[in-house]
């Protein structure tokens, strides 16, 4: 179970790794035999990379939503959002082409990420970091 | 007519580069969009840590097929969207159209389930916040309450931004419709899609913290 869920996250980060830094065009043999017009079958050039992009995303979410009924500890339920950061991942890779933009482009996101990274670290550190000593009720009374 | 010799604004060298600082600035939108919503996570955080029995209570008592419903709702409007850009990216203005219809289409539908049945479905539950006959009982109440502080503000602003999403989709139909899109400029569709999609990924980032992460 364990071995088929660590190959299933290495093909997703090969797959969205290599669309980001363009090295992969799934749907080549589409776009050769897709000429001048730019369309195969009625479907334009890039429609096959979208549609793998969205069953990507269908597979991510359903897999999200079973791992939420595995049984785990309160502390650690937040590991259930595994797969949506990866669904994330994947629409900002495929469907806003995060990486085919200008060099800013890819500068604001990664910004947006590091201060993000800064505001939840940062706000969280005290409750995720600090000791509860109980004191007994006839204490505090 | 050629990239280089489609009209610009003066302030810019090309077309290209008028397209390229109306994507950055949307970026840089999208930015200040990522730290907004960052906020009201870290406010999650803080108190689902110090509450994680009330907050589970909360999750256990939303409505997860809706939710679940909406996420692939919301996934495939996207799907839809940027197939529209590939469309125009090839001539189709009829595709670019049809696409943006499917996506707008989705859009209301998860309005319509998310406000028109789920709230509606909540209120009729006792779940407000602010109700003296609050349907969770008991030493979980005041973490649930705060649940559902979280659950209605962060789904309120959510549904804001697709109503906002849904008037540019439109505004691009209508645009697409006179005609003012072409492979060589359609700059306009790109920037709503980023738009488009980045509301996508607030919802992918608040369904597992409303509807998942509680339940087990």
């Amino acid at each position: 179970m364990l071995k088929k869920l660590l190959r299933l996250l290495l093909s997703w980060t090969l797959l969205t790794g290599m669309e980001g830094l363009g090295l992969l065009r799934a749907d080549r043999s589409v776009r050769a035999a897709a000429g001048d017009t730019g369309r195969v079958h009625g479907m334009p050039a890039g429609f096959a990379r979208l549609l793998l992009a969205w069953l990507l995303l269908i597979f991510l979410g359903v897999l999200q939503f079973a791992a939420s009924y595995l049984p785990m500890g309160r502390s650690w339920r937040p590991l259930v959002m595994i797969p949506g950061v990866l669904m994330v991942v994947t629409v900002a890779i495929m469907f806003m082409e995060v990486g085919k933009g200008p060099a800013i482009v890819r500068g604001f996101a990664v910004a947006a990420i590091f201060w993000l990274i800064v505001l939840l670290g940062l706000g969280s550190a005290d409750p995720l970091t600090r000791t509860d000593y109980h004191v007994p009720h006839a204490q505090v009374d | 007519m050629s990239e280089s010799a489609a009209p610009h604004d003066f302030q810019y060298a090309d077309t290209q580069h008028q397209a390229q600082t109306a994507i950055a600035g949307m970026w840089l939108f999208l930015a200040t969009e990522v730290l907004f919503f960052g906020g009201l996570i870290l406010a999650w955080i803080y108190c689902r840590h110090w509450n994680q029995a009330g907050f589970d209570a909360g999750a256990r008592a939303t409505e997860l097929w809706i939710g679940t419903l909406n996420t692939f709702i919301l996934v495939t409007s996207s799907f839809a969207y940027a197939t529209g850009l590939a469309f125009i990216r090839v001539g189709s203005t009829r595709g670019l159209i049809r696409c943006c219809l499917v996506t707008a289409a989705l859009g209301l539908t998860f309005l319509g389930l998310k406000f028109g049945l789920e709230w509606h479905d909540d209120f009729a539950n006792h779940v407000f916040p602010n109700i003296s006959d609050f349907k969770i009982k008991g030493p979980e109440q005041g973490g649930a309450r705060l649940f559902f502080v979280f659950y209605f503000i962060s789904t309120g602003l959510h549904g804001l931004h697709l109503v906002g999403g849904i008037g540019l989709v439109t505004w691009i139909i209508l645009r697409a419709r006179r005609g003012e899109f072409t492979p060589q400029y359609h700059t306009p569709v790109h920037v709503v899609g980023l738009y488009w999609s980045f509301v996508d990924i607030v919802w992918l980032t608040l369904y597992p913290l409303i509807y998942l992460i509680g339940r087990g």
